[in-house]
């Protein structure tokens, strides 16, 4: 998928999921770490306000006990009268606003059924109904014994007669006083001589009402909450009003079925400290994960519990997991835009390198390549691309000219060709009403004309001028010599003169300003077509062969005589031969001799003497062409690398008269 | 003339007969000198096995060398050379020509049959002295 992305994009990708990883992990490492700390930190918090708590409303009931404890010890002290009893009540209550009202139950014994019971309704501590109901700091005298109730049977009066000890009695609603749920310390007191051991009992409430809202302040979040429970595992207090008093932790458990929060109920009210997973049925919020922690209070024996959600606890850690996560995505997204901008820094180069070769493809070699700046891979990129596109263009200037030049050469060479063809005479038979003679010759130009040629011209009427001749070198500068060669020795012969003289001649001339060193053999001829005498001479070239029915086939003897053009003032020796009428006499380049096999074998001169012999009483021209067949048999597909000339002439004897008158 | 070597140097080069090539000795490929030893103030210079149209070039060149280091003193020794084409013996003309002007002198050894028969055959032997060994080449110098 990868693959298919420019290499931008790669980069971008690569360096945003690498990043991404390291991000994450640390992401992750510091939630997990952060996470473990707030909720730490959280518990801890929550343990510290359930102590606070606990103290708070221990402190509030030790100083209720001491304030009746105070009292009792004064009743027993002094023994005060009904009147003074309750100015001592008025002045408790008035002083120590934690005490909700006071009161001192009497034996029946001692002032028949008597109660005096002051309380404060609206003190800071009071009732909701008595708010705002009374002024503030107004205190109500009244007698719990009124109307005959009975308060000997209640549990502040009956708890302390019985165990002869100051108890807290279970909270409970005050019908007959302060009307609202409270708990009382009460403590017993024995009076002068009273026969019973218990003559009063001194009691103080506490607010229970002040409690719950005591509760409700507590910072537990939205869905947090506090509750306490008595000795027996009853409410005092709870966020439901219902549940106070009137339902325990134990009847909730019995009701759910719940064991463990029967446990939980159990180790509270055996005054145990306890933080446990708190997410049953007993929570407000059922369904979802809280925290119990649970603690003592010790003078009334009661337990404080505060529930915490685990999500309230864990919501610190989500707004720190979501801001965490917020700044990882901030963060990517710089880095998204700074990868991309890095990735195409690096690329632009490329970019343009690319642009730069896809026009150099298009044959554009003139489109300017990208400067290479520094010596990083792309600078030498562009670098060799520059290399390759010099070489390419050279390489392109150099095939041009080469071209240019080859197609010159070509040229030159058909004209070579065409120079050498065009003087060379070839309509055979030459003489058609002639019967003295049998002539043929061929050239055949090798690719690169070697500036063989051959000539043969009536000097008069009897007397017949053959020649063939080989220019050194080859191409133009060799057609052009053989022209030159050809002109003058048409113009020399016709002067008159034996063959000697003319190529004394015709050498003198070309020798002079050949800086070239270029030289021409050649083989000259004069026939006496009355006798069939021939004189001859040969400038340095290959020796003719001679061949007729009875004699067979002899070459030519060598006679002195150098290649034309050499050297100026040069003498030629002449032969004299007599053909019979039907000899011929053979003339040829070393093209023809030396001509080469695909094995590099030459044909050689002796081969060419064995084959004439065969062929010698044939036609001239098929004399040549079956000379022209064994060559190319002997060739074997291999090149012709030199111009083949030949030339067969066959003296028939002394012309007829007739053919004479005809002519 | 320069215009003209130079065309024949182009003709030569484009020449495509591999077998040619092929046929070139060792020592006449293009770029490559021919065998050359001074004895004395004789230079010998030893050609290669063929000079024909092909390496009739790098054997003027090679000559021209010499030549233009003040050679005057030349033996060509024949003995690995097998063929000389025409454009061969054009060469050696050319350095006869020059040692003739320049009061030197230019002496062919060590021919095989068929060389002999070459120089023999364009009369060229008349030209040129020629020995059957290098050390008689040397000696005509003594």
């Amino acid at each position: 998928m990868l693959r298919n992305l420019s290499i931008a994009w790669r980069i971008t990708v690569l360096v945003l999921l690498g990043a991404s990883l390291v991000l994450g992990a640390v992401s992750a490492y510091s939630y997990w770490s952060a996470r473990d700390f707030l909720e730490q930190q959280k518990r801890a918090e929550i343990r510290a306000t359930a102590q606070a708590t606990a103290n708070r409303i221990e402190s509030v009931g030790r100083s209720v006990e001491k304030v009746v404890q105070g009292l009792a010890f004064s009743v027993e002290d002094t023994e005060p009268g009904l009147r003074r009893a309750r100015v001592l009540l008025r002045h408790t209550v008035a002083s120590n606003e934690e005490v909700f009202g006071s009161g001192i139950g009497y034996q029946p014994s001692v002032y028949g059924r008597l109660a005096p019971y002051v309380y404060q309704p609206s003190g800071i501590y009071g009732s909701p109904e008595a708010q705002g109901a009374r002024p503030s700091g107004s205190l109500v005298v009244t007698d719990l014994g009124r109307g005959g109730r009975p308060y000997q049977v209640e549990d502040w009066f009956q708890l302390p007669v019985q165990m002869r000890r100051a108890v807290w009695t279970e909270p409970y609603y005050d019908a007959g006083g302060g009307r609202i749920v409270m708990a009382t310390y009460a403590v017993p007191v024995h009076l002068g001589n009273d026969p019973v051991p218990v003559s009063a009992v001194v009691g103080g409430d506490v607010s229970l009402y002040w409690l719950t809202r005591l509760l409700e302040g507590l910072d537990l979040g939205d869905t947090g909450y506090a509750f306490l429970v008595s000795q027996t595992g009853a409410f005092i207090a709870h966020p439901n009003p219902d549940f106070i008093l009137n339902e325990s932790i134990f009847s909730v458990a019995e009701a759910r079925d719940d064991p463990r929060l029967r446990a939980i109920g159990r180790r509270m009210i055996a005054g145990k400290v306890g933080y446990v997973a708190f997410d049953g049925v007993m929570s407000l919020t059922p369904d979802a994960l809280s925290w119990l922690a649970y603690l003592p209070i010790p003078s009334t024996g009661w337990s404080l519990g505060i529930v915490y959600p685990d999500s309230e606890i864990n919501a610190d850690v989500v707004a720190l997991n979501r801001i965490q996560w917020g700044i990882a995505l901030l963060g990517i997204t710089a880095l998204l835009v700074v990868a991309m901008l890095i990735a195409r820094t690096i690329t632009r180069p490329l970019r343009v390198l690319d642009a730069a070769t896809q026009a150099l493809a298009r044959g554009e070699l003139d489109a300017p390549l990208p400067r290479a700046k520094g010596r990083d891979e792309i600078a030498r990129l562009t670098a060799s691309f520059g290399h390759m596109r010099d070489d390419l263009r050279q390489y392109i200037d150099e095939l041009r000219v080469t071209t240019a030049a080859r197609e010159r050469i070509e040229s030159e060479l058909r004209i070579a060709a065409s120079i050498q063809m065009s003087l060379v005479p070839r309509t055979f038979p030459p003489y058609p009403r002639r019967n003295d003679l049998e002539l043929n010759a061929l050239l055949v130009p090798a690719r690169e004309v070697g500036g063989d040629f051959y000539d043969f011209f009536l000097l008069d009427d009897d007397h017949l001028c053959l020649a063939i001749a080989d220019v050194s070198g080859k191409g133009v500068p060799a057609a052009l010599l053989m022209a030159v060669t050809r002109s003058f020795l048409r113009s020399f012969a016709r002067e008159g003169g034996s063959p000697g003289q003319i190529l004394a001649t015709l050498n003198d001339e070309l020798a002079a300003d050949n800086e070239a060193c270029m030289f021409v053999t050649m083989f000259l001829a004069v026939v006496d077509l009355r006798s069939g005498a021939v004189r001859y001479a040969s400038a340095g070239h290959n020796r003719p062969f001679v061949g007729g029915s009875a004699s067979g086939v002899t070459q030519l003897p060598r006679i002195k005589g150098m290649a034309l053009g050499a050297r100026a003032g040069i003498v030629y020796d002449e032969g004299l031969l007599t053909l019979a009428p039907g000899d011929v006499l053979y003339l040829y380049t070393d093209g023809v001799s030396e001509a080469m096999s695909a094995l590099d074998e030459v044909y050689s001169e002796e081969r060419l003497g064995e084959d004439l012999a065969r062929l010698c009483a044939a036609s001239c021209s098929d004399i040549l062409r079956a000379l022209l067949v064994i060559l190319d048999e002997h060739a074997e597909g291999a090149e012709q690398s030199d111009d083949i000339t030949m030339m067969a002439f066959r003296y028939l004897g002394p012309r007829a008269a007739e053919d004479h008158a005809g002519e | 003339m320069t215009a003209r070597r130079r065309l024949l140097a182009v003709g030569a080069a484009l020449k495509q007969d591999r077998r040619a090539c092929d046929r070139r000795a060792p020592g006449s490929l293009k770029g490559e000198r021919m065998d050359v030893q001074v004895v004395g103030d004789v230079t010998v210079v030893t050609l290669p096995a063929r000079v024909d149209t092909t390496s009739a070039r790098d054997v003027e060149a090679g000559f021209n060398e010499q030549l233009d280091g003040g050679a005057r003193n030349l033996v060509a020794d024949f003995g690995d050379n097998e063929y000389v084409s025409s454009a061969g013996l054009r060469v050696f003309l050319a350095v006869l020509k020059f040692l003739e002007k320049n009061e030197g002198r230019i002496v062919l050894c060590a021919m095989q049959p068929f060389v002999e028969d070459v120089f023999q055959i364009s009369g060229f032997s008349e030209l040129f002295s020629i020995t059957s060994t290098r050390e008689e080449a040397i000696a005509l110098f003594a």
